[in-house]
């Protein structure tokens, strides 16, 4: 017997379960290398699958090239659609009047003259313009409607950078299609009945009901919030963190457009409500929203209400599906020879779009740790859960970012929000050191941080975070460059925005004639 | 379809007269031409050829580049002609090959008529008293439907190159002098650290197409830049 990892086993389909499957195969296995990984994945043709968020971060630009997808057939099959930032929308202050609050979390980074504009901005600019608008042209894109990029850009790259939003189901049925033709991964409808384990725990095989005993070496978990391996056979407990992020359902609901040229938003608008907070993505054939609140400050009936009054009249003639959400994460990833990937590792509010990231990032980390034989594995198991950890603690760090620089005070949901007993130490470390001090590259010193410093910095700043430079304010000499910055910046953002389509008018000509890889 | 170009009508039409040209005077304010790839040796002993992307369908087409700016053309100007070769595409002005209506497969001439070209009283007619093409417009038509296959053709060319890997996007920067510098965006070209490489079945395929003298003619013709930089700097000493 030898003890070499040939065989991989997902168990679960599903956004988790594909995308997994294709990032593994087009990384591990090859037809033409005797030495390559056999990829197989079950899937149980009775449960239907979640279909986790519909927004993704830019990483995927790079997922999709990685498992060699062509740009112009995802946007096509997937009804995908481009998003350049997230606009949120009350978080600061309730609307007063009609009047809201909003800023945007934008994809195309700072702009950086040699220097960082932020001291700047806080020192001089901030009564003058928004922090988006002194560092990018982006926000003004979104506003206007506009696309991200030309028909004639290559295709994964862009004017600005974006992520995507795209339809769960038809991206799952994408990723299947792609995963058996391109990557020979093996496909088996079957329900699991049973799990079957070696005497040191590992699992050995999996039985079906309709495709016999499978085994395998290792085995990938993605049977979504069931968590039937790491969960159920191998007993590794989950972690719950409804203490700091506390929405714990959702209600979802698709809208269809007025007509088929109605505009698409570029952008997810995420906008705070009493008890949570609403999404609203466009895709090509209908938008996408949903009302995440939390059920300790109001009821069902009350939430689905928020979510009919914000979406108005069109609200009428749909059905709405409510989702019970569990957040947190399992306190091992990887345990024996078996790793949760997916909603069976852990759930978060879909306000970072993080779902579909964490798959991402965590199929990609089990590429490269990926252990050549058993005896290796305990070593990369140990790896990538200290990394995953380390990964989905800042992702908390994160959100609850949104949440507790809230100045809201007009619902109980909002004002223990804010309690710091309720934020996690590691946010309320660098908080304090960025009250006396712009945020600095050297506080991420982790890549496998998925927010860096250029995330903090549009959302402290677009939440109007008080970082005081009283005291340091002689070092920041760079004032008439940052004038001068100001005023390229103002005529960057007239020309850019002239040559760039509508975000409606791009789908339309990518359906139409698509694009060029070159 | 532009608004005044219309559909060529015996009956519309019937007196239209059409003069000659050797001024080309509707290219004064175009700084590109397209091109059909056996043209390319002439063209390119006069101007840089590129390969560039219709602007709303990504679709490539291969062009001279005859200005650095927007409506700048260096090569056909008031005072002189700096080319002695005029691409089809120039020459075929004031008529053009178009779809009979949106939805048609079926070509039809048109006209340009607000082109100083066209005339009641001076140049020669395209049709008869009794509504028949004159010899004038037989070889008009000749000439448009010889284009046409060219076209498709040059199409085929191109798809072969970017099949094969073949085209990528030139990175061109170039000192202007007084005015500065630019860069050429978006322009591609073949990539000739591929060709060096080239697989012996595409090289063959690549011959037997006919295909290397349109490569080679378009490599060669990208020294021309210098030609339109030196053009560019007379432009602006004489004014």
């Amino acid at each position: 017997m030898t003890n070499s990892i040939r065989k991989v086993v997902i168990v679960g389909g599903g956004t988790a379960g594909w995308l997994t499957a294709n990032i593994l195969a087009s990384q591990l296995s090859t037809q033409k290398d005797a030495h390559g990984i056999d990829i197989c994945l079950v899937e149980s043709p009775d449960i239907p699958t979640i279909g986790v968020g519909e927004g993704t971060v830019p990483t995927m630009r790079q997922t999709l090239k990685l498992i060699g997808l062509s740009e112009t057939e995802f946007v096509r099959e997937c009804d995908a659609t481009f998003k350049q930032s997230i606009n949120f929308v009350d978080w600061l202050y309730p609307p007063e009047n009609g009047k809201h609050h909003a800023y945007q979390h934008l994809f195309q980074y700072p702009a950086n003259p040699g220097f960082d504009l932020t001291p700047y901005w806080l020192l001089h600019e901030h009564h003058n313009i928004r922090y988006e608008d002194l560092v990018s042209a982006q926000a003004q894109a979104c506003h206007a409607g506009l696309a991200p990029k030309k028909i004639t850009t290559k295709e994964f790259d862009g004017v600005f950078d974006y992520a995507y939003h795209l339809d769960a189901a038809k991206f799952a049925a994408l990723l299947t299609k792609h995963g058996i033709q391109t990557h020979n991964v093996q496909h088996i409808l079957a329900n699991v009945t049973s799990v079957h384990q070696s005497a040191n725990g590992d699992i050995a095989s999996i039985e079906t009901d309709s495709a016999g005993i499978i085994d395998g070496d290792l085995f990938i978990d993605c049977t979504g919030f069931a968590c039937m391996l790491l969960g159920d056979t191998l007993g590794v407990p989950f972690e719950d963190k409804n203490d700091m992020l506390f929405v714990d359902h959702a209600v979802a609901m698709q809208v269809p457009y007025a007509d088929d040229t109605a505009p698409i938003a570029s952008h997810t608008i995420a906008t705070a409500q009493e008890a949570g907070w609403t999404w609203d993505i466009g895709l090509t054939q209908r938008r996408g929203t949903g009302y995440v609140y939390s059920s300790q400050y109001t009821d069902h009936d009350t939430a689905e209400q928020v979510l009919r009054d914000y979406i108005g009249p069109a609200a009428a003639q749909c059905e709405c599906r409510h989702i019970p959400m569990r957040i947190g994460y399992r306190s091992e990833f990887w345990r024996n020879n078996c790793i949760a990937i997916g909603l069976s590792a852990g759930f978060l509010e879909p306000l970072e779009a993080t779902a579909i990231l964490l798959i991402e990032a965590t199929a990609k980390l089990v590429v490269e740790q990926f252990p050549a034989t058993r005896l290796s594995m305990s070593h990369s198991a140990k790896r990538v859960n200290t990394i995953t950890r380390y990964g989905w603690d800042r992702v908390i760090d994160f959100i609850k970012l949104h949440y507790f620089l809230s100045r809201r005070t007009d619902t109980q949901f909002w004002i223990d929000n804010t309690r710091p007993e309720t934020a996690p130490d590691s946010l309320l470390e660098r908080l304090e050191a960025w009250r006396h001090r712009p945020p600095a590259e050297s506080d991420f010193f982790s890549k496998y941080e998925i927010f860096q410093l250029e995330n903090y910095q549009y959302v402290l700043y677009g939440m109007d975070f008080h970082t005081d430079l009283s005291d340091s304010r002689k070092r920041y000499f760079h004032q008439l460059q940052t004038q001068e910055f100001r005023q390229r910046m103002a005529k960057y953002q007239t020309h850019v925005l002239k040559g760039l389509p509508t975000h409606r008018e791009l789908i339309d000509q990518i359906r139409l004639h698509g694009m060029k890889a070159i | 379809m532009n608004k005044n170009i219309e559909l060529l009508d015996n009956n519309k039409h019937r007196n239209l007269k059409l003069k000659s040209t050797t001024r080309f005077e509707h290219m004064y304010h175009r700084n590109m031409v397209p091109l059909v790839a056996n043209e390319f040796m002439h063209a390119a002993i006069n101007f840089p050829i590129f390969f560039i992307k219709e602007a709303n369908t990504a679709e490539f087409k291969a062009v001279g580049l005859l200005g650095f700016d927007q409506d700048e053309n260096l090569y056909f100007t008031p005072e002189r002609l700096n080319t002695n070769y005029f691409p089809l595409n120039v020459q075929r002005y004031p008529f053009v090959l178009t779809a009979e209506t949106a939805e048609s497969e079926n070509f039809a001439i048109a006209i340009d008529t607000t082109s100083n070209l066209v005339s009641d009283t001076d140049g020669q007619r395209l049709f008869t008293d009794d509504g028949e093409p004159t010899d004038n417009l037989h070889k008009v038509s000749a000439f448009l439907s010889e284009l046409m296959t060219k076209e498709l053709a040059t199409k085929k060319f191109i798809d072969y190159l970017i099949d094969n890997d073949l085209l990528h996007e030139a990175s061109l920067s170039l000192a202007l002098g007084d005015d500065g510098n630019t860069s050429l965006n978006g322009v591609y070209k073949v990539n000739e650290e591929r060709l060096d490489e080239i697989e012996p079945d595409v090289l063959a395929q690549l011959h037997k197409r006919h295909y290397l003298p349109a490569i080679y003619a378009h490599l060669t013709s990208i020294g021309q830049l210098q030609r339109m930089v030196a053009l560019k700097r007379m432009k602006s000493q004489s004014k």
